[in-house]
């Protein structure tokens, strides 16, 4: 049986579609099916990131709708065949989802995957809750600044009441915090949370942190998930938070400033 | 708190429960329940006093008739407020109308033992009722922002954190065994004599019987402490806890 990742935060901006590239592709490379949905109708990214954005022919709302055929409108990815996309309808909104036919699709897919991740809509408006509706686990993606912790633990409140899940009175979804765009020097000058402040609200099991990287925007921009850049930090940190997600046991990194070079000590500046 | 009614509302109906106490009658002699009632009101004469009753008179075996007036206005003269009934046939329903007295909605929580098998117990051996008594309300996860707790009616115990932006309520006391970030509102319905009471006092805002403080006007020494807050007439008070 699938598991359904809901990969949510709340607050926009803060790394939900990086995220959602980042484990579907570190989950698809280990060999597991997997596949991404996008739930931002109507502002579509998914499909930009992961590179695929000109071989959309039908939508999520298409098969909705029943206008297409799960088949058509998945996308293979062409770095990891594996790894299939459902991306969202760019000129419908978000009313275009229904409870139900989000359910026929989730569990269609179900029926030939090993892992499902929906990407969520920024926001706790209808696009969003449905993401999180069907999901068995959540990674609860939040950045070291005071806004972002409170939409997060919005969302925890969301996800502990009106998921289906909950509804049924079944086992809660299993919570997971990412932490990411982390500079640790700006930590270090208090401008930052630290790890402990968000963990204090937001007391979840942490998958990783992943540090502010240059790497993130390149990768974005040409459509390269991040983690398949093995050289950034950036990239090490997904592929330990996919490893975590397994169930194995890693130490966290790159939560020290970076050693200023002597040239940099001796002229200053950042 | 009253920000969102209407300065030129006059009024309104909400919907609200109470716990009430039920004066069960397993025998329709009078002589034996106003004895009886006497001897219960002696004990504890604080809690019947002004106390509103419902008469139940499911539990009447076929056939007793008890002088519903006869009875109402002993209870009346003993102090009780007798507000309805609670069961019995139409004609008594009809005498209940004509003394001002609610019917009050049949219990659908349990089923009844049909009438046949009932025993019927007799008057002296009625078991004391229980005082009412609501064990407050218990929550055991988190409290995240946006999400609201009110206990009605009775006191609220949260066993982990509330955090910022969320909001917990209650006609009683507030037990907070973990952080207290967001809103906490102790005795809502006016009763001074509620408390809060936190393991980590770094509120938002606190409300005791509607008196509130926020923030930053909570006393400095206390924030981050455990400490129980409650109302000395018109000022708030702040004692530290172990």
């Amino acid at each position: 049986m699938a598991r359904i990742i809901v990969v949510t935060s709340g607050k926009g901006g803060v790394g939900k579609t990086t995220t959602t590239a980042a484990l579907g592709m570190g989950l698809a490379l280990r060999g597991f099916r997997t596949a991404l949905v996008d739930f931002d109708v109507g502002l579509r990214n998914l499909d930009l990131i992961m590179g695929c954005e000109r071989r959309v022919v039908y939508d999520f709302v298409n098969v909705i709708n029943g206008e297409a055929s799960l088949n058509q409108a998945l996308i293979r990815d062409k770095r990891c065949s594996q790894l299939l996309i459902l991306p969202a309808s760019q000129t419908r909104d978000k009313d275009a989802l229904t409870r139900e036919g989000v359910g026929t699709v989730l569990n269609e897919l179900a029926q030939s995957f090993d892992y499902i991740l929906c990407d969520s809509p920024a926001g706790i408006e209808k696009g969003a809750i449905l993401a999180m509706y069907y999901a068995d686990d959540a990674v609860v993606v939040a950045n070291p600044e005071v806004s972002s912790v409170r939409d997060a633990d919005r969302m925890l409140g969301i996800l502990a009441s009106k998921s289906r899940r909950a509804e049924n009175s079944e086992p809660p979804i299993r919570e997971y915090l990412l932490l990411t765009r982390y500079a640790p020097e700006r930590v270090q000058k208090g401008e930052m949370l630290s790890i402990d402040d968000v963990r204090e609200i937001l007391a979840l099991e942490l998958l990783g942190v992943i540090p502010e990287s240059t790497a993130v925007l390149t990768a974005s921009n040409c459509g390269n998930p991040v983690i398949l850049d093995q050289e950034s930090d950036a990239g090490q940190a997904y592929a330990d938070m996919v490893a975590r997600y397994l169930g194995e046991e890693l130490p966290l990194r790159f939560l020290d400033p970076a050693r200023r070079g002597f040239f940099s000590r001796l002229f200053g500046g950042d | 708190m009253s920000k969102d009614t209407d300065p030129h509302q006059i009024l309104e109906f909400k919907a609200a429960s109470f716990t009430l106490p039920v004066l069960r009658l397993f025998s329709s002699h009078l002589g034996s329940i106003t004895a009886k009632l006497q001897k219960k009101m002696s004990e504890a004469p604080d809690f019947f006093n002004h106390a509103p009753v419902v008469i139940e008179l499911n539990d009447l075996a076929v056939g007793e008739r008890v002088d519903l007036p006869l009875l109402v206005s002993f209870l009346r003269r003993s102090g009780l407020v007798p507000v309805g009934i609670r069961g019995g046939t139409a004609a008594y329903q009809e005498v209940a109308v004509a003394l001002d007295l609610a019917v009050m909605a049949e219990r659908s929580d349990r089923r009844r033992p049909s009438r046949e098998e009932e025993p019927v117990p007799v008057a002296v051996a009625t078991p004391p009722p229980p005082p009412p008594c609501r064990p407050g309300q218990v929550v055991a996860q988190t409290v995240h922002a946006g999400q609201r707790i009110y206990a009605t009616g009775r006191d609220l115990v949260l066993l982990s954190n509330v955090n910022p932006g969320a909001e917990v309520m209650a006609d009683g006391h507030i037990h907070i065994h973990g952080a207290l970030r967001g809103r906490a509102l102790a005795g809502v319905q006016g009763n001074t004599e509620c408390r809060i009471f936190c393991r980590e006092l770094r509120a938002e805002l606190i409300s005791v019987a509607g008196h509130y403080r926020v923030s930053e006007n909570l006393p400095g020494e206390f924030r981050g402490k455990p400490v129980q807050v409650g109302m000395e007439g018109q000022t708030m008070t702040f004692l530290p806890m172990l």
